[in-house]
């Protein structure tokens, strides 16, 4: 069953002085199904933020629908947008998005509380969720006081805390040293395992290569896709690798092509 | 590298840093001007003329150490926040290649530029508001306005000598931080996480009981003599009680709060709770000095306004005639008390031909003199009391029915122990009084008479009896002498008065000091004469006092006062523009911190309008607490004030009260409209993408 579905959504930026129009995204098509782990690639402008929080319902696209669990996001009232992004999605960033006024164990009450939970139920929760992070031990600290790996896993218990249907990821591990990232992939594809459904946009290749199935955007729209299928990360590397060496020079697959093809579902 | 360049560097610098240095550059322009103007007026011959200018120089040159202390104080603070917000951008000169050195160089060049331009700017401010100042202070005196424009070189001098030092050893001050830093330092030291701001409970405790024995002794002082002193006192604790209240008081109170588990995990009051507690430990300092500032405008602008608009009334009752004189006896009989007044007649009468002056709204009685305590069980009942400065102890005055008949055109009759009531200050509404073991009925007040000015003078609150007739005057009299030398106190007094305006000889009021000096003068004379036996038979002078005072000393009052009015209105702008501009830099450090929050938050799902909100409280709540601080510091100062006051012979409550009441809506007023305008800084910070 598809938990998410984009239909051809579109997105153009009128700046501020109503100069030019930026088209960040023409025509984006694609659904995920329950417990899927997707990862988004693509250059740098090819609009994979815009992508992202259009999904995270910050942002509205000038035309084209996305449903999540069969609401379509464009019909939520303005006032309950922000309820509905507690209760049914987790973020993780880039740059973590800690409060730094928050102790770690604090930053990831915040949805709980926000959405009313009583304290013992929330204390409740977090135990397996912090022991399974490995973050235990600095519940009690401040984020300036802890490594960015240990922000962005405090971030990932603050997106799975609300049991969320789906989590977003914009560049998760892009701050992060290569073994903080790695523990951090590992991290994803354990929560993955347990049936959480998981979208990371992401540069690395790496990143990528741990999911189950990698996007590829250009010039605003899905251009690509792979299924990692029954092949290991170091296939899947290779071929998240091939494909971009191919996009990049100029690759002559056109995306409608490809997708109609059923990609390269094996 | 060239030094054009670093001077070019430098300009540039201001340039770019143009919303953080402007006010910087105004408050230096600001504090400049203030301290030229009262200086020059500390030297202005025109002042120094006046007749009370040589007071009003001391007071004036006081201000210009206020004035300077403050400056070194508040531009160190807000320097110290320029710097801050300007070492990543110094660290970034230091990565591309500018050594510390050069750093150094490039900073001297912009301490210069800000010195010049301040000095030079608030040189000429100084100047043109100078003339403006003097003429207001001249006006406010009482005195006359001439339209020469006059510049003190000395002066200009002086100021630009001082904030030079000032800026140097900010200069020096920066250099040093910035060569203990490493460049990493620099470059994230704006961006550095906020540290968890730790509960000092110590300190916070600390506050609390400084700040209650400030305001106990504000309560407790009674003696308007000791009242300077313990103000004095009570000032600093309650200074010292603020700021550590405020900024770990408020910490520990708010982390007292986060312990409560049901409490703190409430929607509405997780974030806002830890949110204050960061604001509060890095804007406490900040808070305690806006209200610090805040209770010192009040507290001087209330003080002097009332003296001055209080001046009027108080010249009327502290001199009712243009001259007062009296003999005094302490400790003699009813014959020499007699014989005194007859004295005092002939020595006025022959003053009076002497300097062909005539008498008019003639005064004359006479009265027993004493002070006096009110029982602790028996609020009606005074025994005797030896003059303190205590306000428990009163000064009592007794006069007879038929002098206060004559001499204030009335017709009252009364029984023998029959008594009417007067008061300065108190206010008797009892209906028996006894003095001594003498119960009397008080009958009704004693409308229209007119106290002595020493008497309106005197810091204790005084009361005026009248009585039957001369009979129950001197028992009160012999009541009271009995007790005060049994307990070996200073014994009461029998007192010949005698008020007068002086009219010349074609029937004017003598308006001119000099005449009035020289009539006294001349009073003089003749007393001493007839001290030497002019008008035969001496009268036992040995027990006698003589005194005399005349209303000469009204004109330098009025001065002094205007005088402390004035200054105390130019540091109260003074210190109202520094609030503003602590306010200010509040606002814009405040707007950049809450600007991520408002990002965060928005991202794990708050509304756009809830984020809003929560913030706009905090924001409210924290714009609030240097306004209420101020206000309960000044009603705590209030009886502390309205003692010291007495000092300067204002003993009108009800007008402070008026007057304080009034400054502080305005105050608050004059507040929330500088609120508003630097909030726009605020929301201009926020509302950037
Ligand atoms: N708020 C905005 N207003 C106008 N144009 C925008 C805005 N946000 C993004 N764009 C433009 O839309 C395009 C897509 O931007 P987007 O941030 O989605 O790219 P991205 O794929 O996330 O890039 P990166 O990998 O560098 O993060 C870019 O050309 C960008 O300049
Ligand atoms: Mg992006």
């Amino acid at each position: 069953m598809a938990i998410l579905e984009v239909k051809n959504v579109k997105k153009i930026y009128t700046t501020r002085f109503g100069g030019a129009k930026v088209q960040a995204l023409s025509n984006v098509s694609f659904s995920v199904e329950d417990g899927e782990f997707v990862a988004i690639m693509g250059e740098s402008g090819s609009g994979k933020t815009t992508l992202l929080n259009i999904l995270a319902s910050l942002d509205k696209p000038t035309s084209g629908e996305v449903t999540l669990k069969g609401m379509n996001l464009s019909h939520i009232r303005e006032k309950d947008i922000a309820a509905f992004r507690r209760d049914h999605l987790g973020f993780v960033f880039q740059d973590f998005n800690l409060m730094d006024n928050f102790s770690v164990m604090d930053n990831i009450f915040l949805p709980l509380v926000l959405s009313g939970k009583k304290y013992p139920e929330m204390s409740q929760r977090i135990k397996p969720i912090a022991a399974s992070l490995g973050i235990s031990e600095i519940l009690q600290k401040y984020p300036y006081e802890i490594s960015g790996g240990q922000k962005q896993r405090t971030a990932v218990a603050r997106a799975v805390i609300t049991n969320p249907e789906l989590i977003l990821a914009d560049e998760p591990t892009g701050a992060l040293d290569s073994k903080s990232a790695d523990e951090l992939l590992d991290i994803f594809r354990e929560i993955n395992e347990s049936g959480q459904t998981i979208l990371m946009v992401t540069h690395s290749i790496k990143a990528a290569s741990k999911a189950g199935r990698v996007l590829f955007i250009k010039d605003g729209e899905v251009f690509h896709q792979l299924y990692r299928g029954a092949g290991t990360d170091e296939e899947m590397f290779q071929r998240i690798s091939d494909t971009l060496t191919m996009l990049q020079a100029g690759g002559n697959m056109q995306a409608g092509g490809e997708i109609k093809a059923g990609g390269e579902r094996q | 590298m060239t030094r054009g360049l670093f001077a070019k560097l430098a300009s540039a610098n201001i340039r770019k840093n143009r919303k953080i240095y402007a006010p910087y550059i105004f408050a230096c322009v600001g504090v400049v001007m203030m301290f030229y103007l009262i200086c020059s007026l500390s030297y202005d011959p025109d002042i120094l003329d006046f007749y009370c200018g040589g007071s009003l120089m001391v007071i004036l040159r006081l201000g210009c150490i206020v004035v300077g202390i403050f400056a070194v104080i508040f531009l160190f603070y807000t320097s110290s926040f320029l710097m801050k917000r300007r070492k990543t951008e110094l660290g970034l000169y230091n990565v591309l290649g500018l050594g510390k050195g050069h750093i150094a160089k490039v900073l001297a060049w912009e301490t210069l530029m800000v010195w010049g331009e301040s000095v030079v700017l608030g040189l000429i401010s100084g100047m043109i508001f100078g003339k403006l100042a003097q003429v207001c202070l001249l006006r406010m005196m009482g005195g006359g306005v001439n339209y020469n424009f006059s510049i003190s070189a000395k002066t200009m001098v002086i100021t630009a000598a001082l904030f030079a030092g000032i800026f140097g050893v900010i200069y020096i001050k920066n250099v040093i931080e910035i060569y203990r830093m490493k460049t990493i330092d620099l470059l994230y030291s704006a961006k550095q996480g906020e540290k968890k701001p730790r509960a000092n409970y110590v300190l916070a405790i600390a506050g609390v009981i400084m700040l209650g024995a400030g305001y106990y002794i504000a309560l407790a002082v009674k003696n308007p003599l000791e009242a300077i002193t313990f103000f004095f006192f009570a000032v600093i604790l309650v200074i010292a009680g603020t700021y550590s209240c405020m900024i770990s008081g408020s910490v520990a109170l708010l982390s007292a709060l986060k312990k409560n588990k049901t409490y703190y995990y409430k929607t509405n009051h997780f974030i806002s709770t830890s949110a204050m507690m960061f604001r509060m430990k890095k804007h406490g300092a900040g808070l305690a000095s806006i209200c610090i500032l805040a209770t010192m405008v009040l507290v001087m602008i209330s003080s002097t306004a009332c003296l001055y608009i209080g001046a009027d009334k108080a010249m009327e009752i502290n001199y009712p005639r243009d001259m007062e004189m009296q003999y005094a006896a302490y400790g003699t009989d009813r014959a020499t008390l007699d014989a005194s007044a007859l004295d005092l007649n002939r020595v006025i009468t022959r003053a009076m031909n002497d300097e062909d002056v005539r008498t008019a709204g003639d005064i004359e009685y006479s009265l027993c003199s004493l002070y006096a305590k009110p029982d602790a069980t028996d609020e009606t009942a005074f025994s005797c009391a030896a003059f303190s400065g205590d306000t428990s102890v009163i000064s009592v005055s007794v006069v007879t029915v038929d002098d206060y008949n004559k001499n204030f055109g009335k017709n009252a009759v009364l029984a023998n122990d029959e008594v009417l009531v007067y008061g300065k200050g108190v206010s008797y509404d009892e209906s028996v009084i006894s003095f001594g073991g003498m119960k009397l009925k008080v009958a009704g007040e004693a409308e229209g008479l007119v106290i002595r000015g020493a008497d309106a003078a005197d810091i204790s609150d005084c009361l005026y009896i009248v009585t039957a007739d001369e009979d129950v005057l001197l028992k009160i009299y012999d009541a009271m002498e009995k007790e005060a030398t049994a307990k070996n106190y200073p014994r009461p007094g029998l007192v010949a008065y005698r008020a007068f305006d002086l009219m010349s000889d074609d029937g004017l009021r003598v308006q001119d000091n000099d005449k009035l000096n020289r009539v006294q003068d001349a009073i003089y004379t003749v007393q001493s004469e007839s001290y030497n036996g002019a008008f035969g038979k001496p009268v036992k002078y040995d027990s006698l006092n003589f005194s005399i005072r005349n209303r000469n000393a009204a004109g330098e009052i009025y001065g002094l006062y205007g005088g402390l009015f004035f200054l105390g209105i130019l540091l109260s702008i003074l210190f109202m523009g520094a609030a503003v501009i602590i306010m200010y830099y509040k606002q814009v450090i405040e707007g950049y911190d809450d600007k991520e929050r408002f990002d965060i938050m928005q991202k794990v799902g708050m509304s756009l309008g809830e984020v809003k909100k929560t913030i706009n409280s905090q924001v409210l709540t924290v714009f609030f607490i240097p306004l209420l601080g101020a206000g309960v510091h000044m009603a705590f100062a209030f009886p502390i004030i309205a003692l010291m006051l007495r000092v300067f012979m204002i003993s009108d409550i009800s007008l402070l009260a008026i007057i304080t009441v009034g400054a502080f809506i305005a105050f608050a007023l004059f507040y929330i409209v500088s609120y508003l305008i630097t909030s726009r800084a605020y929301y201009k910070v926020v509302a950037a993408e």
